[in-house]
């Protein structure tokens, strides 16, 4: 899996709900904080999690529709890939999710991570 | 399917009806007309209701009364009943829109005493980090103060003008001092939302 796209998902939803100036001004801001390049793909995956907490803190429940959303790209992208199919409850999965695709594409790997079956 | 379902629970416009007494929301923008749409929108509501309302921005006076009446607001209207106030900080004689915001406040407290919507620009010049600075202060007093005002708030930024070089913190502090926020970045885009606890 090439965290390139993972990160281009994030981009263009967050830049749909946020805007663009928002959504850069932001990722730059917490990237900054936690101290992690948010030019480099895979600084940014492996610091979603700074990023799924930052932005709950600040958009509460405006977050969890942004992070729905997301997954729902993700899990289609997955598919796409002929992934399992799944939905992780938000941002801070993604790195875990990338460990796995690289080692199998197989359903049960997939779910021993802690991911939640797709309730939709 | 879901994408729509999901679109609409936090579509600005949809969220904008929700907005009422105690509440104080920070809208950022990139669009200035769907900026002016959600502006005009928050303050119908309340006029409907027979609420008073006062917009502060640096537009002329009669360009925004002609705006508002294109928005559905019956401007001479609600002006003769005393429910519409308009003021421009551009006018020299009105150039400091948190007197303005204050004198407002202080007359709908002691006068009035019914329920009044606000939507008001930055009190400062937010392009600068002493202008963002103190215009945070401010919205630290508003918000502080917000739990005795009978009092819904709408603060819209221009995001662009927003200090640009920290541009991220700045917005994430204006986050913390807010109880919701909407961001609309285009036509059809964005959404609004309330904090958790709010």
């Amino acid at each position: 899996m090439d965290e390139r796209k993972i990160v281009d998902i994030v981009d263009s939803v967050m830049t749909d709900w946020l805007g663009r100036t928002v959504w850069q001004s932001l990722k730059y801001h917490i990237a900054e904080v936690h101290n992690f390049n948010a030019n480099k793909p895979n600084e940014m995956v492996e610091g979603s999690e700074s990023f799924e907490k930052l932005l709950t803190e600040l958009l509460g429940t405006g977050a969890k529709l942004i992070f729905r959303q997301i997954n729902q790209k993700l899990v289609e992208l997955f598919q796409i890939l002929d992934s399992a199919e799944f939905e992780y409850s938000a941002l801070g999965d993604y790195s875990k999710l990338i460990e796995v695709s690289r080692n199998s594409d197989s359903k049960s790997d997939v779910k021993k991570i802690g991911l939640k079956n797709n309730d939709r | 399917m879901i994408d729509e379902q999901l679109t609409n629970k936090g579509n600005p416009l949809t969220f904008i009806d929700t907005v009422k007494t105690g509440n104080h929301i920070v809208l950022f923008y990139e669009e200035l007309e769907y900026a002016r749409i959600l502006e005009f929108r928050f303050l119908g509501n309340g006029l409907m209701k027979g609420e008073h309302a006062l917009y502060i921005s640096d537009s002329d006076v009669t360009f925004i009364e002609n705006e508002m009446e294109g928005a559905g607001i019956d401007v001479s209207s609600v002006k003769k009943n005393n429910l519409l106030n308009i003021f421009s900080t551009s006018d020299p004689n009105d150039v400091d829109a948190l007197a303005i915001m204050h004198r407002f406040v202080d007359k709908m407290t002691v006068e009035v005493q019914s329920p009044y919507r606000v939507v008001s620009k930055p009190f400062r010049n937010v392009s600068t980090v002493d202008g963002i600075l103190a215009q945070l202060e401010t919205e630290r007093y508003w918000h502080a103060k917000f739990g005795t005002m009978r009092c819904a708030l709408l603060c819209s930024h221009y995001v662009k003008q927003i200090e640009d070089n920290r541009r991220g913190k700045w917005i994430s502090e204006l986050l913390k001092l807010h109880h919701g926020a909407i961001f609309a970045p285009d036509f059809g885009k964005g959404l609004g939302y309330y904090k958790d606890n709010h």
